[in-house]
């Protein structure tokens, strides 16, 4: 694969990339840092890449498997909804979808590294074969955790949308 | 509203596109992307080149002073001990190389843990005895500097000597302990999604490593019992 095809394939699926880096981090800093180690690591195992496997698994496994090196590095754990957070909401408001938007991702930074993984997976619609491919898990326990991680994720959903009504936000 | 409806309204914006301009792609070709293992390896590194200036110490030593059978012995012996913890260093070094292999994100965060296990049982002892023969070789060149003869005898005979060899050891030790443990604490958790067969794995890998860090402690405990062997013998004869 030479510049050139890298360029357009990051191009093609530069969307997948940014949801891996939004889902992980709500600092637009860390987003943007994460998205070019994501990219210096996709090129330099470009050469890793077999065929057989789909594209967006391949980038998929490099991207999430970044985050999560990130994520550590950062020492992020567990978050709640910080003031930071509530502020990005208020002037998201202004737009219903940014809202409904921002407040699941928020939703979303409250889970674990790899539940975030599983979760971003699923709502990419991604098959839960190739998630079981990009997790390391079998296909059944994808099925198991993705119904539990949902329901927490609903929880939290809900968490930030009422933590915003009573802050008047 | 399903969550999965509000997820699927979303779309990449002009500022995201951004990301993708003639710049932002040139930039990560010339990027260096630091992974978690980054700090491991620099202090890996780090270790080897302490090891070399003690080794160098020690034979500087042997030849500015008085070349006695006694300091060729233990100059011998801390060299060849430091030699083959140097190589422990290196095992260590390509093995956090190869953690790089693009893998699943369960069997990356696996073989993370397998090395930070590897690394904090190995690299603990190896790592902090060091810093006890850097002691020893400093207060050799402080005597010889001091008193223009050498000290090496005199050093090993006086009990002080020994408390700041086993301080220059534990503290190390100690420190470094608290933060492996916390590190890989923190990793469990993070691999640790409710699934049994993940979790047997981990107990696996932690029995396997701590065997494997038996071997290191008993070539360290060899390497140290020699020494004080040599020493003891010298000083009853």
């Amino acid at each position: 694969m030479n510049e050139a095809d890298f360029d357009k394939l990051v191009r093609e699926h530069h969307g997948l990339i940014w949801k891996v880096c939004k889902t992980f981090f709500r600092n637009e800093e860390d987003q943007k840092d994460l998205f070019q180690d994501i990219l210096y690591k996709l090129w330099k195992g470009k050469d890793s890449f077999q065929q057989q496997s789909k594209v967006s698994t391949w980038i998929y496994r490099i991207g999430l498997n970044q985050a999560i090196d990130k994520t550590r590095m950062k020492k992020k754990g567990l978050v709640s909804l910080s003031e930071a957070n509530a502020l990005d909401l208020a002037t998201a408001k202004t737009r219903q979808t940014e809202y409904d938007i921002e407040a699941l991702y928020q939703a979303i930074d409250q889970l674990k590294p790899l539940e975030k993984a599983l979760i971003l997976l699923y709502l990419e619609q991604e098959t839960y074969r190739d998630i079981a491919e990009v997790i390391g898990i079998s296909e059944k326990n994808v099925s198991v955790k993705l119904v539990r991680i949902k329901e927490k994720l609903k929880g939290y959903y809900l968490n930030v949308i009422k933590h915003l009504e009573q802050h008047g936000t | 509203m399903e969550l999965e409806q509000i997820w699927n309204r979303q779309l990449v914006s002009d500022k995201e596109n951004d990301w993708l301009s003639r710049e932002a792609l040139g930039a990560f070709r010339t990027r260096y992307a630091a992974g978690v293992m980054r700090p491991k390896h620099r202090l890996l590194v780090f270790d080897i080149i302490y090891k070399a200036i003690v080794v160098l110490g020690q034979v500087v030593l042997l030849f500015i002073g008085e070349i006695s059978l006694f300091k060729a012995g233990i100059t011998i012996l801390i060299s060849g001990g430091m030699a083959l913890l140097m190589v422990q260093d290196f095992r260590l070094k390509s093995a956090i190389q190869s953690l790089d292999t693009p893998r699943d994100l369960i069997s990356t965060l696996k073989e993370q843990y397998r090395f930070l296990q590897r690394f904090y049982r190995e690299f603990l002892p190896i790592g902090s005895i060091t810093h006890s023969f850097m002691v020893l070789v400093g207060f050799q060149f402080y005597y010889f500097f001091k008193y223009q003869e050498d000290g090496l005898v005199l050093l090993l005979q006086d009990p002080v000597t020994y408390v700041f060899l086993i301080l220059a050891f534990v503290v190390p030790f100690v420190v470094n302990k608290m933060t492996y443990t916390a590190e890989l604490k923190e990793l469990e958790q993070i691999i640790d999604i409710g699934l049994d067969e993940v979790s047997s794995e981990i107990d696996l890998i932690r029995i396997k490593e701590k065997n494997r860090a038996r071997r290191i402690l008993f070539v360290l405990l060899a390497l140290a019992g020699l020494l004080a062997l040599f020493v003891i013998l010298f000083l009853i004869t």
